[in-house]
């Protein structure tokens, strides 16, 4: 009923502004050289004194509704030429842009859309990083990695030392919905946490939303990251080809039928399996580790009006230990994976309305496996977890005039949950734990957005409406979004707003080591699904042509987050549920971030600061006190800076600074006292305990760290180039707690990463 | 530049784990009260320093210069003197069960440290043996027995165990810090038994395992529920030789008297019991002393102590015979 009455004012809303009869400028915005679609690119019209802009979309389209006349239209995308031409308009008609990439790497830098564009206020909400920034940031081990360079950016945090978790404004990694070409992706993580899956050579776009989300995105409570992959060049063949100091990978796209159709196929696999392997050839203790990811996308066009696409996806990851002693064999190891595929098929049904069907099929599997063989004994522990998630999805985007843009949409979602299915063996017996049916839940949504424009006030209105069925059980959750901008003055821009979440997964994570021991489950009847409410106010400012300074300020409520109860072992004890083990709260965050950008043609970058608090409160966790979040960051900062010599040369330098990780340690330890009922026990034995006065009442040291990068690129015959990346992470070998842990009456401190050169090469060819 | 290559290579493997010992600043000496009151025994309390973490060798400082007040549903009962064993201090009274107490400590050079609990009245119990035999499992037999309360009342703690007097073990050093448990057959003491009950009331009680564990039900969850009328459990326990050294059942016989272990604990009692099991369990091994398991969350200390650490706490303890008893 709620989300009828809001799609009735939208619509009476946008037939009163109809009401005038004009012509329609439809079509696309791409890139003159590959064909690649381009997303977020400025359009604008100007004729008979007035000023009309429109915002290409995720598959570069965009409408404008204009008076007819005579127009100068213009269509802009940084690191792109200014594309200009003059139009008679005295019908409806179609244009497409094609933008030439400009030849200096300019404004390549982080960017929230263009302050003097009047565009519209979705595309205000987001910071975007394009693939070429992502190249351009200082990397760990030679890779360039997304998951990584979000993390200097505000409100957005890393968990621990070389961790590509991403903590949102107070919330945890699991509140993130990180999607690729509109498919979610469970784990994200290389090298239990250190890389993340994403092979940057095949990203087009990355955008981050934290506040005032479009209701196109299913429920998470932090933040949506949206990546989208290249289409793959329409006219031309192209390869690539890099080699890191871990793996390699590669890149191939190209024309399947010039101008109509292209695929891409990107691929990457590292070696350190092979190194290990050899390193340990003679030894009766082995381990190894390896991963590899592959992605394939094809995208056709059967005229100017519709278009399909098919991707698949697939990452994965193995690290085994082995022990041999003569007659004993032990053998452990995890294995985990992620499977995505996706059909979507756009069609323009007229100038004004837009169609896009997308079924999407996403698989995240972990494996954990403990072998032990003496004589004729042997036992085995085999823990597996899955989540499954099939989903079709509708949405039309309608433009009825400049003042207004619609948007609607259906989601059905399945998915099937199998935690922890164990199976344990001695000898032939054999025994399962949680081996019953998968959970399966149906989600079904309704969701619905205007987007309204009045000169200086600009608003988005959103909703969702849910259903989310588990055992039978329906919950229903309306999940209303506003986005309000007004210009104060051309350059100054105040903005507000609010964001209503329901999240129907939870990610049971442990306080210690990422990641892939980290179980996905769903909402049940007895762990509800969580719950936010966020408001957020700041200012855009525009201090100087090519210097921008951002704040914004939030607060946010969480409901139902999960933690694990004391004393639960989230590695062993799977006999027992995994609901057993955790226990729901709520949480609370508060901050204040700024970014200052500079864009220029030598020297680009940002500042970013946030001040920030988040806690949790627990009614069995603390003594059902309040305590900080194990992420709790009073301050986060990061520079970024990025120098272009010229075109063949690059130098660029990171510096970042957070506050201490909270977590629990004992501050003294007690005697015990004369324990009735436990005589017998095994505790009689300790004269003393450990005293913990709260859950993380210690924080680690800060963490603070600069990386430094060069890049030389020089072209080769035959269109050809070669490109050597130097990086040096943590230049000044500052070690920064990973771990804490106590041996031997003192407390030990582990660093992953001291000081850490790389070097890289990539081949385009 | 090959030769580049591998130096990198080596330098990226090479420099994982790094380590160093940190130095965690803000230790606050505490003062640790221990007691426990109950009907059946002279009010004690020990009063110790904490030492630091995690520099410590266990050897609590007592503390003798304190002085201590006890005070029986608000009236003052007395002052604690202290006893020939350091740091332990005794008034030689009784409590009373369905009482309150508070506790005033002063020791110099700290702020005044009170506490309070109560002890509750006791709650009519019954027990018996079944006559018939058990069910079989893991090649044992096992004894069922009825546990009966013909009132069960509300916001009650109660921890439920079947003890018997068994052999006692002794801790041998193995591979220090290693040890490992032997049965010294010439001293008796009363040991928990292992047990089994598929009565839903059990989600009333507490109980633990001898492998550290809570079990019934849902109980770590708070004790608080109706007055319960009649109420009766029917549990198992099992006559086995068969497991592992170092376990309770070892040399248990049939006709060995079983008595049903059954304690009425305040709030404050069945915090501290909860918060002791958590944290035992969060230890890697229960041979290996202390050493914290990596993957079990921490358990925040429980104390009721104010301005203090440790635990005064009431309870009353019933022990119920089966095996003379048998069901009628």
């Amino acid at each position: 009923m709620r989300i009828a009455l809001f799609l009735l004012v939208l619509l009476v809303g946008c037939f009163t502004a109809n009401a005038q009869q004009r012509v329609q400028l439809s079509g696309y915005v791409n890139d003159a050289a590959s064909g690649e679609v381009l997303i977020g690119a400025v359009v604008q019209a100007h004729g008979a004194g007035k000023a009309f802009h429109a915002v290409s979309n995720q598959f570069g389209f965009y409408s404008l509704s204009l008076p007819e006349g005579q127009y100068t239209v213009k269509a802009s995308m940084l690191g792109y030429e200014v594309y200009t031409d003059t139009l008679a308009l005295q019908s409806t008609r179609t244009y497409t842009f094609r933008l030439a990439v400009k030849e200096t790497l300019l404004n390549e830098v982080v960017v929230t859309a263009p302050q003097d564009s009047a565009i519209l206020i979705s595309e205000l909400n987001y910071i975007q990083l394009s693939g070429k920034t992502l190249q351009q940031v200082p990397r760990l081990a030679g890779e360039a990695d997304v998951m990584k360079a979000l993390q200097f950016l505000p409100g957005l945090k890393q968990g621990q030392e070389g961790n590509a978790g991403l903590h949102v404004r107070g919330g945890s990694p699991d509140q993130n919905l990180i999607l690729l070409d509109g498919v979610p992706v469970y784990n994200v993580y290389h090298m239990f946490g250190l890389l993340s899956v994403f092979n940057t050579d095949a990203i087009n776009d990355v955008r981050i939303y934290k506040g005032g989300i479009s209701s196109r995105y299913e429920g998470r409570l932090s933040s949506v990251i949206d990546i989208t992959l290249k289409e793959g060049d329409a006219y031309k063949q192209k390869r690539s080809f890099t080699l890191s100091p871990i793996s390699g990978s590669f890149l191939w796209e190209g024309p399947v039928v010039k101008g109509k159709s292209s695929f891409i196929v990107t691929g990457r696999r590292t070696f350190l399996d092979a190194l290990l392997a050899a390193a340990t050839v003679r030894n009766s203790n082995k381990f190894g580790y390896g991963f590899h990811d592959f992605s394939a996308k094809f995208n056709h066009k059967f005229n100017d009006r519709s278009r399909a696409y098919a991707s698949f996806y697939t990452s994965q990851d193995k690290f085994f230990l082995s022990y041999k002693d003569r007659d004993v064999t032990a053998r452990g190891g995890f294995k985990w994976g992620n499977l995505t595929a996706l059909g979507r098929h756009t069609y323009q049904v007229s100038p004004k309305i837009f169609l896009s069907n997308l079924a999407y099929y996403s698989n995240y599997t972990f494996t954990q496996d403990h072998r032990y063989t003496k004589e004729a004994d042997s036992q085995s522990h085999i823990v597996s977890s899955r989540i499954e998630d099939v989903t079709l999805r509708t949405m039309a985007e309608y433009f009825p005039g400049n003042r207004h843009k619609l948007l609607g949409g259906a989601e059905f979602g399945h998915r099937n949950f199998r935690p922890e299915v164990t199976r344990i063996t001695q000898g032939e017996q054999e025994r399962y734990v949680n081996a019953a049916n998968p959970a399966r839940t149906h989600t079904i949504s309704v969701f619905a957005e205007d987007n309204i424009s009045w000169d200086k006030l600009q608003l988005l209105l959103s909703a969702r409406q849910s259903v989310y069925i588990i055992e039978g059980k329906g919950r229903v959750n309306f999940q209303p979004h506003a986005l309000l901008s007004y210009k104060l003055r051309p350059n100054l821009n105040l903005k507000g707003s609010y964001d209503r979440m329901a999240q129907y997964l939870h990610l049971l994570t442990n306080s210690t080591l990422g990641q892939p021991t980290d179980l996905w489950v769903p909402a049940t009847n007895r762990i509800a699904p969580q719950l936010s409410q966020q408001v957020a106010a700041g200012i855009d400012y525009k201090l100087l042509p090519n210097l921008f300074i951002g704040i914004e300020g939030y607060v946010k409520e969480m409901r139902n987050v999960v933690e694990y109860k004391e004393g639960a072992n989230y590695a062993f004890g799977n006999e027992h549920n995994w609901d057993e083990k955790v226990t729901t709260g709520r949480g609370q965050a508060a901050g204040v971030e700024v970014l200052v950008r500079k864009e220029g043609r030598k020297l680009h970058g940002w500042v970013a600061y946030t001040l920030a608090k988040s806690t949790r409160h627990f009614a069995d966790i603390n003594g059902g006190l309040p305590f900080p979040y194990r992420y709790d960051r009073t301050h986060d900062a990061s520079v970024v800076g990025m120098y272009n010599v010229n075109a063949k040369n690059q130098f660029s330098a990171t510096f970042t600074y957070n506050t201490g990780n909270a977590f629990t340690m004992p501050i003294a330890k007690a005697a015990l006292p004369n324990m009735p009922f436990f005589e017998i026990s095994p505790y009689k034995d300790y004269a003393g305990h450990d005293v913990i006065t709260g859950r993380n009442n210690f924080r680690m040291p800060a963490y603070h760290r600069m990386d430094l990068s060069y890049q030389h690129t020089k072209k080769l015959p035959r269109d050809r180039a070669r490109t050597w990346i130097l990086c040096v992470y943590n230049v000044y070998n500052r070690l920064n707690p990973f771990m804490l842990y106590e041996v031997r009456g003192s407390i030990r401190q582990v660093a992953l990463f001291p000081i850490l050169p790389s070097v890289a090469y990539k081949l385009d060819f | 530049m090959k030769r580049m290559y591998w130096l990198i290579v080596i330098l990226l493997l090479g420099a994982c784990d790094v380590e160093r010992e940190l130095h965690i600043e803000g230790y606050r000496e505490m003062i640790v009260v221990n007691s426990f009151l109950t009907p059946d025994s002279l009010i004690t309390i020990s009063l110790s320093k904490t030492i630091p973490y995690p520099k410590g060798d266990n050897n609590f400082p007592a503390v003798t210069d304190a002085s201590a007040l006890l005070f029986e549903d608000g009236i003052l009962l007395g002052e604690l003197q202290a006893t020939e064993k350091e740091g332990a201090y005794r008034l030689d009274q009784y409590p009373k069960a369905g009482s309150t107490y508070a506790l005033e400590v002063n020791v110099p050079g700290h702020p005044k440290i009170t506490a309070s609990t109560s002890i509750p009245s006791y709650t009519e119990v019954k027990a018996c043996r079944q006559e018939s035999q058990g069910v079989k499992q893991w090649r044992s037999t096992s004894t069922g027995v009825d546990i009966h309360f013909p009132v069960l009342p509300r916001e009650s703690y109660f921890w439920l165990g079947l003890l018997t007097d068994n052999y006692l073990r002794l801790r041998v050093p193995y591979n220090p810090p290693i040890y490992r448990y032997e049965i010294d057959s010439t001293q008796v003491i009363r040991s928990e038994i292992g047990h089994y009950s598929f009565s839903n009331l059990l989600d009333k009680f507490n109980g633990w395992d001898d492998e550290g564990d809570i079990f019934f039900g849902n109980s770590r969850v708070n004790r608080s529920f109706d007055d319960v009328k009649d109420a009766r459990i029917h549990m198992y326990y099992y006559h086995s030789s068969g497991r592992m050294v170092g376990d309770n059942m070892v040399w248990l016989r049939p006709e060995i008297e079983v008595y049903a272990d059954i304690i009425q604990g305040s709030e404050e009692f069945d915090k501290y019991f909860k918060f002791m099991i958590l944290d035992y369990m969060t230890k890697t091994d229960r041979f290996i002393d202390e050493l914290p398991d990596p993957f079990a969350e921490k358990v925040v200390t429980y104390t009721n102590i104010k301005n203090g650490t440790g635990i005064f706490a009431g309870y009353n303890r019933q022990f119920i015979p089966f095996y003379n008893n048998p069901c009628k």
